[in-house]
């Protein structure tokens, strides 16, 4: 009987090299899905302020669009600034509210109606909101027509 | 090549450390998942609440004025199908809301399809500077004669203003409230709503 010969194991272990590209590919991996998760919730978080900042600016707009025809221009410049917004009760309305800032501009705007063939002179009153860096995150129009226009 | 295979201390190292990183990325990924659930109902407030302001604008802003203001409810002359230009019952809209239910509903008179026109008219009352609308109100849920719409659920709060005492006279209507939600109750939000052509019925 011809005795087995002893086979010495061949298979090697993990090198350095080897290690290091595998830590590198899972780091990446992790870095890839959680950026990708921050910036889902960035997007959450904005759609999330748009949407409170556009019912914030139709509010006032419509706040606005209430006054008499002649004291409009008064409201031209108007801002409350962030944490400023509150109730008729002079509450303030925290939560999302509590980021937003509003401003109201008017113009005077002359606008032809080519359908009808008319003109009428009246204001356009706009209402922005913008957040605590400034940034703008809605606008809203609304064409105010002259009285007797 | 004559390098070795992994020794048990080595699988045991390599086991751990995978052991350690795998937790760690799925403590991670379930605070993600936590966090995006919670932004989520987030948002889900906020469409919620624009929600609100549409439905609330479809009934303010067309109607004629502001017939009374109490605590949980707004009465509006909401239009003039009678072009009587005096309020009668079937034009009234009643914005109310509920605290046991935490729903604010608009509610309306609706007559039985079958009366005659001589039914409606006699039912079809008209109202003045008198009426009491809540009461008016109670009567005809009585007789089954009102229809319910809600307008918006899960609100925990609300409270109304108007910008003249005056009822009558007032042409915008703020509601302040807030929502409930999965992850709890929502700070108040606040929506102005005008009267776009106001006008007060004739008595």
């Amino acid at each position: 009987m011809v005795p087995k010969e002893y086979k010495q194991p061949t298979k090697r272990g993990v090198a350095l090299l080897e290690a290091m590209i595998a830590t590198g590919i899972l780091s990446y991996s992790v870095l890839a899905i959680s950026s990708a998760i921050i910036a889902g919730q960035k997007q959450s978080v904005e759609a999330r302020n748009t949407i409170v900042a556009s019912v914030a600016a139709e509010s006032l707009l419509s706040a606005v669009a209430q006054e008499e025809w002649e004291s409009i221009d008064s409201w031209h410049g108007y801002t409350e600034d962030i944490g400023e917004i509150s109730d008729p009760g002079g509450m303030p309305v925290e939560g999302d509210w509590s980021v937003i800032g509003r401003t109201v501009a008017v113009s005077e705007t002359d606008l032809f109606i080519e359908q009808l063939q008319i003109f009428l002179i009246g204001r356009t009153v706009t209402v922005t909101t913008f957040d605590n860096t400034g940034r703008e995150l809605t606008s809203v129009h609304r064409f105010i027509p002259e009285p007797q226009s | 090549m004559n390098r070795r295979g992994l020794s048990l201390i080595e699988m045991t190292i390599a086991i751990g450390i995978t052991a350690v990183i795998g937790l760690a990325i799925a403590s991670m990924m379930a605070a993600a998942t936590n966090s995006l659930a919670s932004k989520d109902d987030g948002r889900q407030s906020a469409i919620r609440l624009a929600t609100t302001q549409v439905r609330l604008g479809a009934y303010i802003a067309p109607s004629n004025c502001l017939l009374d203001k109490a605590n949980e409810m707004l009465t509006f002359w909401f239009n003039d199908i009678n072009e009587s230009n005096s309020v009668n019952i079937d034009e009234v809209r009643w914005i109310q809301y509920d605290s046991a239910s935490k729903t604010l509903s608009v509610k309306f008179v609706n007559f039985p399809d079958d009366w005659t026109p001589q039914m409606f008219e006699s039912a079809n009352i008209e109202c003045n500077s008198l009426t009491d609308y809540s009461q008016l109100l109670e009567e005809f849920e009585l007789n089954n004669h009102i229809e319910k719409i809600t307008l918006v659920d899960s609100m925990t709060n609300c409270k109304f203003w108007t910008n003249n005492i005056n009822t009558l006279e007032a042409t915008q209507v703020s509601i302040r409230f807030s929502l409930e939600s999965v992850y709890g109750e929502t700070k108040d939000a606040i929506i102005d709503e005008g009267i776009r052509l106001h006008q007060s019925p004739s008595d």
